[in-house]
């Protein structure tokens, strides 16, 4: 077990790398200079080539691309990401002030996703063929094609218009956390519920389930004890998938309730060419998903014994 | 007193190309302690006919019909599906062909072997495993208390197999179906396992119903043999009368393609030429015919009922002389 | 010769088999008209739309009715007019970005597998990275670098798209490169290209068109979300995406602005998806039906 997290551990630093530089890359050799976008979109006055020149030089844009990116990198492993050019305050300070909302967002839309994902995939499974089966499986299949800022949109128009039940945005308040963790919580057990029922499906006709039935176990021993921990294996790998597109779907579900979370955050920077920030701020969203990740793969092995003493 | 009575079985499953045919009208009878092999290759209807009596096909796609089906003196069609999983596992216990399939990966052997006497005897949880420590002991796995926490992948085939048998006598069953628990193992350990088999019969007095393709293993153990070919029985009786007074060629070829170590050099081993019938699309006459060396003109004629041709011996072929 | 004749006979059966297979999913025969039918207004737009899309034809939020059966946007165009021109622009954002998105994907991929060693681990770390960002954060990145426009928007999203098809090629690359045939075509001196397209790519179009069916309406999806957040279509465009975030702000006065174009994305990317599904239980039988 030891060595697997360690091998898992080890595994994650050269994907970090890459990310950095995908990052790093983008952000830096496509056109436009950032000292000169920081000049003419924060302070105004005149843009002399001396103060452009002082800036490029405070910002490290004289040096190489490579000594560039190591004082990126060596500077994000220390939490340092950089100034934002329209707050003038440091990135990570940003970040982390907004990543709350965020996180309580994304988590909130996984809980209501496996809560709602989870028994409807498995009703389906029990049900196969049947009407309940049937509506599941296309209620699942419009929420999977909707677009997230439409459904947030109707869920504001019904449950915030119409019924007045909850405020349609802001953040803060537990009641202005219900409509969009719905919205991002409904696409996602969508998602959940098609997979649990064909793993359930699937580990419905292995080996060992006809075994369980031929020792005459009760049902439900044989569904929950011997079907579900298998059929759980493949779920894990797609609920960590899923944290991702939540943590993605923010971005779309905060514009929809003017939450105010990194990826509103997001998103205005870009509108606002704040490159350090959309730099610093999207590295971070990786990181987390990979992170969350990790998590999953552990998680595996704790579902799975061959993992647990594999090889 | 016959243990189990099965008077004609139909088995079909729907398919996509339409309806096929895995088992059509076979009796089997089999009596208190006794060894009945049931032989034939695969797709001849012989694991489809143990999983029904057990009641383990699909309901989706499986349909079972039978005359009569009949296990210790209660009807097993009257039964309620509640009352035939009370049965499962107690009175009848099944091994199945793939014991590194046919575990659970995810659960200890421990909480697989427990289970079974929580759900059938009663037992409390600390009973149930140490009654699954002399399980295991039973079947001859060192160290029993020790493994009832490894996981199935840790052990080896053999192992695993032994596991199975573990799990099918826990209740000291009446009926032990087995179906092929050798095939997927090496050589050496199929005899092992054969071995114990016979030891855990002698010891507990239970019948067994064997499924198998491989003779070599129905003459070490067999008392009845019943070979099937798509789907019926063409040939059962005495395993000393099927053996040394075969009826039907398809036995004969079957005998004459696997080696045998019970017997002297009995000429060269020939595989049996074409390949068994599709059930899907059965012929009127004897199926066995399109392969047969004595094939004749009223072969096609239509299906050999099965006739008596010796003190406890019958087979369905037109050469066989019905004795009296 | 004589298996000549045999082979066209073995090659149409799988087809029409595929086809029946595929008309036998009554969803699938669904999804495939209702896309035929938006293709055909994609194409028709000019005729079908009763008013120009960019003309102010009436007051300003005006709900449904017999003359605007959708109503009218909040500065008095036809809604219907500018969903109907609204299919141009958000189903080929779908087609291109996927189009995009699909043959950088598939030659990443083919590269990969078939040549192994360095290519395959750098082409197979570079897709690895990729996959360590969800994909609207991908295409946000890219967006960011390029800058918010319609063009832009379609590159991100295929950029977005891309792993997908790489992890797939090369893995089915992978399985079909050992086969004995492959290694007979290479013995008697075929170019790699050759290989390549004759005998390797052919194996793999069956889960490619798959993938790239289900991928459009991801890819519609992303491309309306972008739009939504304004950084893809720009006004006065009629996106479908850009539509809902203009009708936003009055979603309580005049609620037809927004949701309309919603249901057209909605019906647009269940079609791309039943049409995918019913185009994998076809072409591929052992893949289920997920």
């Amino acid at each position: 077990m030891r060595r697997y997290v360690l091998g898992r551990l080890l595994q994650l630093i050269p994907v970090l790398f890459l990310v950095s530089l995908i990052v790093f890359a983008v952000m830096r050799l496509l056109p436009g200079d950032p000292a000169l976008l920081m000049l003419s979109g924060a302070e105004g006055g005149a843009i002399t080539p001396e103060r452009l020149n002082e800036l490029r030089e405070q910002m490290g844009l004289n040096e190489p691309l490579a000594a560039q990116y190591l004082n990126f990198v060596l500077g994000a492993l220390q939490g340092d990401l950089g100034s934002s050019i329209r707050f003038q305050v440091p990135v990570i300070d940003l970040i982390l002030d907004r990543f709350g909302s965020t996180f309580e967002l994304a988590v909130a839309g996984l809980f209501l996703a496996i809560a709602i994902g989870m028994p409807l995939g498995m009703i389906a499974a029990a049900r196969q063929g049947g009407w309940i089966d049937s509506l599941c499986m296309t209620l699942s299949y419009i929420g999977s094609s909707m677009p997230v800022y439409w459904l947030g949109l109707l869920l504001v128009l019904v449950f915030s218009f119409t019924l007045h039940w909850f405020p349609s945005a802001g953040g803060g308040s537990f009641e202005a956390l219900i409509l969009p963790a719905f919205t991002l919580g409904l696409l996602s057990a969508g998602v959940l519920a098609r997979l649990i029922r064909s793993s359930m499906l699937e580990v419905a006709t292995e080996d060992y389930m006809r075994t369980a039935r031929a020792k005459g176990l009760f049902p439900r021993l044989i569904i929950f004890r011997h079907g579900l921990k298998n059929a759980m294996i493949p779920v894990l790998t797609m609920i960590g998938l899923q944290f991702g597109a939540l943590l993605a779907g923010t971005v779309v579900t905060e514009t929809v309730f003017s939450r105010p979370g990194l990826g509103r955050l997001i998103v205005d920077s870009i509108l606002s060419k704040d490159y350090p920030l959309v730099q610093g701020a999207i590295l971070f969203l990786a990181v987390v998903y990979l992170l969350v990740n990790l998590a999953v793969d552990l998680a595996y092995a704790l579902l799975d014994p061959r993992i647990r003493y594999g090889n | 007193m016959q243990l189990l009575e099965l008077e004609g079985l139909h088995v079909a499953f729907s398919t996509d190309r339409g309806e096929a045919k895995a088992v059509n009208g076979i009796d089997l009878s089999l009596k208190e302690s006794e060894t009945l092999a049931v032989v034939g290759e695969s797709g001849s209807g012989k694991s489809v006919t143990a999983l029904a009596i057990l009641g383990l096909l699909p309901k989706r796609t499986a349909m079972v019909r039978a005359d009569a089906l009949r296990f210790d003196g209660r009807d097993l069609m009257a039964l309620s599906e509640e009352q035939l999983r009370a049965m499962r596992g107690k009175d009848i216990g099944m091994v199945f062909q793939d014991p590194m399939t046919s575990l659970n990966p995810v659960l200890t052997i421990g909480r697989q072997l427990s289970e079974i006497g929580e759900v059938h005897l009663g037992m409390t949880r600390a009973t149930a495993q140490d009654h699954a420590a002399d399980l295991l002991d039973q079947v001859g796995i060192p160290q029993a208390k020790a493994r009832l926490r490894d996981y199935p992948h840790q052990f080896s085939g053999g192992m695993r197999q032994r596991v199975g048998i573990a799990m099918a006598i826990a209740c000291k069953p009446k009926l032990l179906i087995a179906d092929e628990p050798t095939t997927a193992l090496d050589v050496t350990v199929q005899a092992q396992v054969l071995e114990l088999l016979a030891e855990l019969q002698a010891e507990m007095r239970m019948a067994i119903m064997l499924v198998t393709h491989d003779l070599g293993v129905v003459a070490r153990i067999a008392d009845r043999v019943l070979v099937m070919y798509a789907g019926s029985v063409v040939e059962t009786g005495s395993a000393e009368a099927v053996f040394s007074r075969t009826g039907m060629p398809y036995t004969r070829a079957l005998l004459r393609s696997v080696p045998r170590l019970d017997q002297a050099d009995e000429g060269p081993l020939r595989p049996i030429r074409g390949s068994p019938p599709d059930v899907m699309r059965l012929a009127k006459g004897c199926s066995f015919a399109p392969r047969c060396d004595l094939v004749e003109a009223r072969c096609h004629l239509g299906q050999p009922p099965l006739a008596r041709c010796g003190p406890d011996h019958q087979a369905a072929c037109v050469l066989v002389e019905p004795t009296a | 010769m004589a298996t000549e004749t045999l082979d066209v006979g073995a090659a149409e059966r799988p087809v029409r088999l595929a086809l029946g297979r595929y008309f036998s999913h009554p969803g699938a025969v669904i999804g495939l008209i209702i896309l035929v039918c938006w293709i055909l207004v994609t194409i028709l737009a000019p005729i079908l739309a009763p008013y120009n899309p960019a003309d102010l034809v009436a007051r300003a939020r005006q709900p449904p009715s017999a003359d605007h059966w959708l109503g009218t946007d909040m500065l008095g165009r036809d809604v219907l007019s500018r969903v109907i021109y609204g299919s141009r622009i958000s189903i080929s954002i779908g087609f291109i970005a996927v189009l995009l998105g699909g043959i950088s994907g598939v030659i990443l991929g083919l590269l990969a597998g078939y040549f192994g060693g360095w290519t395959d681990t750098v082409i197979s770390r570079f897709v690895d990275a990729l996959l360590a960002f969800p994909s609207i954060l991908l295409a946000l990145v890219v967006i960011a670098a390029l800058g918010a426009s319609i063009q832009n928007m379609m590159i991100a999203v295929g950029i977005a798209t891309l792993p997908d098809y790489a992890r797939l090629v090369r893995g089915t690359v992978l399985a079909i490169k050992s086969q004995p045939y492959v290694e007979a075509a290479r013995l008697v001196g075929n170019s790699h290209l050759r290989i390549l397209a004759r005998h390797i790519l052919i194996n793999v179009n069956a889960p490619i068109v798959v993938l790239a069916t289900l991928q459009i309406g991801s890819a519609i999806l992303i491309g309306a979300g972008l739009s939504f957040l304004g950084l893809g279509a720009q006004p006065p465009t009629p996106e479908w995406g850009l539509m809902s975030a203009e009708g936003r702000q009055m979603l309580q006065r005049a609620w037809w602005i927004s949701t309309f174009p919603g249901v057209a994305i909605l019906s647009v990317v269940i079609a791309c998806n039943l049409v995918g599904d019913g185009l994998r239980s076809a072409l591929d039988p052992k893949m289920r039906m997920g």
